[in-house]
């Protein structure tokens, strides 16, 4: 292993209360770890939750806090445009951002429309796992490992649902 | 916003299309049950789950809690795996968490090992017990575990426990991230054991909703049998014996202050530079981050402090005689600061050096550095992101029974409480939130404060079911032997939502084992003397209305009348599979008037170009809406 392919890395992630970011985070983390690399995490829990901002972080690598400072994120994951749009700040400079929006305003370096695809495959719940599919292409992830997390990780009433929805993502995100 | 379209606009600083080398993709995977590292199993436990690891890795019996953010999860985690693993252990969600202390500390008492798991605030509830406790000491290895929340996120304050300890004169251990707070918790009991004195774990949000690789201790089956020794002068002091007890107490606090958790822990640096910063808790994390980005600068040292109470002294005042400058940053009071003897040469919280309120995030500590050390460092840009504010779900029933008691009590004071119904501030629905169950005792005191007024305000107390049965049934017996007059609203969703729906007395399932009776919420109701207690489903806004006017007519002659509004979250799926769901339309006959959004304020609905519009991707048909619309343009088609 070269120090440069395990390089530390910040990843930071917002959206709406209740639309999964906390899975997105966790099967992200899982993945992180299972490179052998140190990971820690944080998450928004309680009143936040019903509607309000939600983020959560996950730092690769040798750190010992849990939240990304502003300008230090490598990548931003959004789930919402308009939170990602005034979370932006959180990127560093030539950081890349993968994020739900209807249309490619040119703002951010990767634009899927996950709740569009939801829609169509009849599970508006699932968006973000069409972004998370979005996200490990970007990030060079392997489609199968992230899968088989995301299918561990899932409770077993969306599992299916789930797996389809990240592997739209993935496909989705092929242009 | 204009500060980030032009930094990160179209085609600047944005990095090609393709994949991205962030995780280089070659290297060998092992994605299993929990992760490999080394030989040994890890998992990415929340820190939360890993203290409950702890918790029963460390042979506790007994495990009490009431929910609390940022806390819950220790006691969720050690029930499942209580019931998953068929442990010997008792782990229940008590009433509230004066009850629940007493619980652990009695089994604690029968040299048995126990752990209470709690909120900052919930802490002031138990409050009383506690601090008799650490008079009366115990047997059998007890740990505190309270969460604070530096924030402040999801509290009423922004309290700092470590200074509560203080107070109680009880030990207080500051973990700085999960694989920290699980190896404390695990020491805990046997210096509890060691030193016969109750222990506090003080993680905070950070700590508790970090997730980190960890190596879950063995749960091994362990069960000490109960040995209660009885001793009156102990167990049962009168104030004679207390200051005897006292005495005791003080002894212990001098001796622990040898244990080497009291003394500074050299983390960074060489010890002999001329600027220290003295630290814990994960402010202590990101001083090492920071550190690090910085590229490690060994101008400075670096000491951790894993127990910020009590702490040797001496160790403290040598530390300002090795060092010319020392900055302490903690969280979020000045708890180690104010322990420094001489503070000449001392910065922190006390002289204004880091700020006196707020959580101290990376880049608060990363400008305090700069400060303290007088050299630029880093340059965080500032993130003025406005935070979205929440809101009850779409199709809370909370907020048709909010909209009613509007409607119905026109003009009135309604005192709420603390929970997901919180937010029914949005609708104008909550005009006060003190602390858990003052709802109930401010409706007594507005009522108190307005009855001889020519026109006093019709009063009502809103409140959740799980809040009423934590701290609501005492103010309910004072304001009915005390003459006040007002409405008492219980909103009964069959759930403890706001914390991750934990069970309630009416529920039943607060104990590992099911073992334990139901209690109906009409019964304690009723239980507490208040004659006309009625059950509507809010649902029915017209109907719940009449029901709460009539309840109100009847405080005239009764004093308190209670009105359950009875109908389940909706955040429960199976709940909400079993109610009708509607097909929701605006019609033609819109106005625009915005009526829906100003006073019933739900989230799937939102008025553009004097029109009502409903988002059908929020909306969950429940149909509530179309009895709020003044001109009946919401039109609901039942879906089979």
């Amino acid at each position: 292993m070269s120090p440069g392919a395990f390089s530390d890395r910040q990843i930071f992630m917002v959206g709406l209360g209740g639309q999964g970011i906390l899975l997105l985070a966790r099967a992200l983390a899982v993945w992180a770890a299972t490179t052998g690399r140190e990971v820690i995490t944080s998450e928004t829990h309680g009143m936040a939750m019903r509607g309000g901002t939600v983020t959560a972080s996950l730092k690769v690598g040798r750190y010992a806090g849990p939240l990304i400072p502003p300008g230090a994120a490598d990548v931003l994951i959004g789930l919402d445009e308009q939170e990602a749009l005034s979370h932006l700040p959180m990127l560093r400079q030539g950081g890349v951002s993968v994020v739900n929006a209807a249309t490619d305003t040119g703002t951010f370096s990767h634009v899927v429309d996950a709740s569009g695809i939801a829609r169509s495959l009849g599970a508006p719940g699932a968006a973000n796992m069409i972004v998370l599919g979005r996200a490990a292409l970007v990030l060079g992830i392997d489609r199968a490992d992230i899968g088989e997390i995301v299918e561990r990780l899932s409770p077993a009433k969306v599992v299916e649902t789930n797996r389809k929805a990240l592997q739209a993502g993935f496909e989705g995100g092929a242009r | 916003m204009a500060h980030a379209h032009r930094r990160w606009g179209a085609g600047e600083n944005i990095v090609d299309k393709g994949a991205v080398d962030l995780f280089m993709s070659t290297q060998t995977r092992a994605p299993a049950a929990t992760e490999k590292k080394g030989d040994k199993a890890h998992e990415i436990l929340l820190g939360n789950e890993a203290i409950a690891h702890g918790i029963l890795a460390s042979g506790a019996n007994v495990v009490a809690s009431y929910p609390g953010t940022p806390a819950s999860e220790v006691c969720t985690t050690a029930m499942r795996l209580a019931s998953q693993r068929d442990l010997p252990v008792h782990v229940e969600w008590s009433i509230n968490e004066k009850t629940a202390v007493e619980v652990a500390f009695t089994n604690s008492i029968t040299g048995r090992r126990s752990a209470a798991t709690m909120k900052q605030v919930g802490l002031n509830v138990a409050s009383d017990p506690v601090i008799s406790a650490a008079y009366m000491g115990v047997t059998g290895g007890l740990l505190l575990v309270v969460a604070d929340d530096p924030g402040p996120h999801s509290s009423q304050t922004e309290q700092d426990t470590r200074l509560f300890a203080v107070h109680a004169k009880v030990p207080v251990l500051d973990p700085m991230s999960p694989r920290e707070a699980l190896e404390m918790t695990m020491q805990a009991f046997e210096f509890s054991e060691r030193y016969k004195t109750p222990v506090i774990l003080r993680p905070t949000t950070r700590v508790c909703h970090a997730r980190q690789l960890v190596e879950p201790p063995d749960i091994k089956p362990f069960s000490r049998r109960p040995d209660f020794r009885k001793d009156p002068s102990r167990w049962a002091a009168t104030p004679g014996p207390r200051l005897v007890l006292h005495r005791e107490l003080n002894a212990k606090l001098r001796e622990i202050e040898q244990h080497p958790w009291a003394r500074p822990r050299l983390v960074h640096g060489s010890g002999d530079t001329g600027l220290a910063v003295v630290s814990s808790g994960v402010a202590c994390a990101y001083l090492l981050d920071v550190i690090a980005e910085l590229g490690s600068r060994q101008d400075l040292s670096i000491y951790k402090i894993d127990m910020p109470f009590p702490l040797d002294r001496h160790a403290l005042s040598s530390l300002t005689g090795r060092h010319s400058r020392i900055l302490v940053v903690e969280e979020t009071e000045p708890v180690i600061e104010m322990q420094f003897i001489n503070r000449e040469r001392v910065s922190g919280r006390m002289d204004g050096m880091v700020p006196d309120a707020g959580e101290l995030t990376p880049d608060v500590v990363a400008r305090v550095l700069e400060e303290f050390t007088g050299t630029r460092s880093l340059t965080h840009p500032a993130v003025s992101a406005k935070q979205r504010t929440p809101s009850l779900c779409a199709g809370c029933s909370h907020r048709a029974a909010f909209y009613s008691v509007k409607r119905a009590l026109p003009g009135g004071i309604y005192a709420s409480d603390i929970g997901c119904y919180t937010l029914g501030l949005n609708l104008g629905g909550v005009d006060t939130c003190l602390c858990m169950g003052a709802a109930v005792s401010q409706a007594a005191g507005f009522f108190h404060a307005f009855k001889d007024t020519s026109a006093p305000p019709p009063v009502a107390a809103i409140i959740g079911d799980s809040t009423f049965f934590h701290a609501g049934i005492p103010p309910t017996i004072n304001a009915l032997v005390t003459g006040a007059r007002f409405v008492l609203v219980v909103l009964d969703n069959a759930t403890t939502a706001m914390t991750g729906h934990q069970p309630t007395p009416a529920t039943g399932g607060m104990t590992n084992d099911y073992s334990g009776r139901m209690l109906s919420l009409e019964e304690a109701i009723a239980g507490c003397g208040v004659k006309t207690v009625r059950i509507h489903d809010p649902y029915d806004v017209d109907g719940f209305t009449k029901v709460v006017k009539e309840a109100y007519t009847r405080t005239e002659a009764e004093g308190v009348t209670a009105v359950i509004a009875r109908h389940p979250c909706i955040r429960d799926r199976r709940a909400l599979r079993a109610q009708t769901h509607y097909a929701m339309r605006v019609t033609e006959e819109c106005t625009g008037c915005g009526l829906c959004v100003r006073e019933f304020e739900c989230p799937a609905i939102s008025v553009a170009d004097k029109r009502a519009r409903i988002d059908a991707s929020l909306c969950i048909g429940c149909g509530v809406c179309v009895q709020v619309c003044p001109v009946e343009a919401i039109a609901a088609e039942e879906e089979s």
